[in-house]
């Protein structure tokens, strides 16, 4: 009977009660509510909006949610410093002993499943690629600077694919390659438009976007 | 304050298993009434086997501040996204893997093809400039080129993103060259680099006179 009573308080205290402060894993809560420990919620989370980062917040870090723990979804944060591959990874190559001016197909050997590759600060140093005369004018031929995606990997090509550079002239090329980690960034797939021949038009549909 | 070593709430407000108190149950409810504070070893809200020091078996909503003390570091082994907070204040994770979730920027390519000739003058990609930036990283035309007015003349060619009307445009050409053979229809490749606004900042554009000489000074750093 005594317990029944016991239970039937509980109950309408759990029901319709509430403590000032509550500890778990502690007996001396610093919060209203302080988890000494680890804490696991299986749906949605919602909080206060959570204030802006300031100035006098230098170093901070990126929160991130890792999917493949035990059980999934353990926050954790981003160090790039600890990190071989971080969201976005610069990388400075130079190109030397080219033979003449072609960069025909250089595999760059980054995975296209996990990595989306663009090519900036493009630098070309070197003697000239001579133009040819064509009727009474004259050709600079088709230069070409891109990564393409080939068997699964990103390739390079950077060359002139209708001049050659002359025999015994040499020239370097130094580029950035900007490696995103398909993690974070999408490659979105292709848009084609067909102009119709007028300098002016608009693209044949908008990306996905957010 | 009142200690319990271990609690398990299977169903919201109903309590079914509770273990370890041995004061007796008069004195407990006096204390409960009395409690201010009330401190667990580990619970379980709406399941009875917590896996963590506090396992809620469902949704949890925060009033005040969250601090965690400790958050281990991303290793590479880990697959992982960015999680964010969204307007109506959820915590949620930026899904990449998931074809219509948000990522942190997108790498969009577009093909235009049959231009005038190699040039593409406003080309209105409908990208609303007000929630996203938009750059040009590289871009390369396919068709051989000749210049067009003088044999002397000199072509620097440029890709670049501009805003007119509210939406992002994009600007081709080899100045001063054109098709060689006026009838080949080329293509322009350019991969852009597209960042929603909520995690860039376009800043505008700074204008130099540089008074006729070739070295100069811009006036302040936007960014310090």
């Amino acid at each position: 009977m005594l317990y029944k009573t016991t239970l039937f308080f509980l109950i309408l205290l759990f029901s319709n009660s509430a403590w000032n402060q509550v500890g778990i894993g502690t007996q001396n809560p610093q919060a209203d509510l302080h988890v000494a420990g680890e804490m696991l919620v299986q749906e949605n989370f919602e909080i206060q909006p959570l204030p802006s980062v300031s100035l006098v917040d230098e170093d901070f870090k990126f929160l991130t949610r890792v999917y493949n723990s035990s059980p999934a979804g353990e926050i954790t944060v981003l160090n790039v410093d600890s990190l071989t591959v971080a969201p976005i990874n610069v990388i400075d190559y130079r190109f030397t002993n080219i033979s003449l001016d072609n960069l025909r197909d250089v595999n760059l050997q980054y995975d296209a499943n996990k990595y989306v590759v663009g090519v900036a600060n493009f630098r070309y140093v070197g003697d000239a690629i001579k133009k040819i005369p064509v009727g009474n004018t004259t050709s600079i031929g088709t230069f070409v600077l891109r990564t393409f995606i080939s068997n699964g990997q990103w390739h390079l090509e950077i060359r002139n694919r209708d001049l050659n550079l002359n025999v015994g002239d040499s020239l370097e090329y130094f580029i950035t390659l900007i490696v995103y980690d398909k993690s974070y960034y999408r490659n979105l797939p292709p848009i084609t438009t067909n102009l119709g021949g007028s300098n002016s038009g608009t693209a044949s549909s908008v990306p996905d976007i957010y | 304050m009142i200690f319990f070593t271990s609690l398990a709430v299977p169903y919201a407000n109903k309590i079914v298993n509770m273990h370890s108190y041995k004061t007796k149950a008069s004195l407990l409810v006096t204390m409960f009434l009395c409690a201010a504070t009330l401190s667990f070893s580990q619970v379980g809200i709406n399941t009875t086997e917590p896996r963590k020091t506090l396992e809620v078996g469902g949704d949890m909503l925060i009033s005040g501040d969250l601090d965690i003390g400790v958050i281990n570091l991303l290793n590479d082994e880990d697959q992982a996204t960015f999680i964010i907070q969204n307007i109506e204040n959820q915590i949620k994770a930026l899904d990449v893997s998931n074809p219509t979730g948000a990522a942190l920027g997108y790498i969009q390519e577009y093909i235009i093809t049959n231009a005038r000739l190699d040039w593409v003058l406003n080309f209105n990609t409908q990208i609303n400039a007000a929630n996203f930036d938009l750059i040009s990283i590289s871009a390369y035309y396919d068709k051989e080129l000749v210049l067009s007015s003088a044999p002397e003349n000199f072509s620097l060619p440029y890709t670049a993103a501009f805003i007119s009307n509210g939406t992002w445009r994009i600007i081709a050409d080899f100045p001063s060259a054109a098709n060689r053979d006026t009838n080949a229809i080329g293509t322009w490749t350019i991969t852009t680099l597209i960042f929603s606004k909520d995690l860039s900042k376009q800043l505008g554009v700074i204008e130099i006179p540089m008074g006729n000489q070739t070295t100069g000074s811009a006036i302040n750093p936007i960014i310090d």
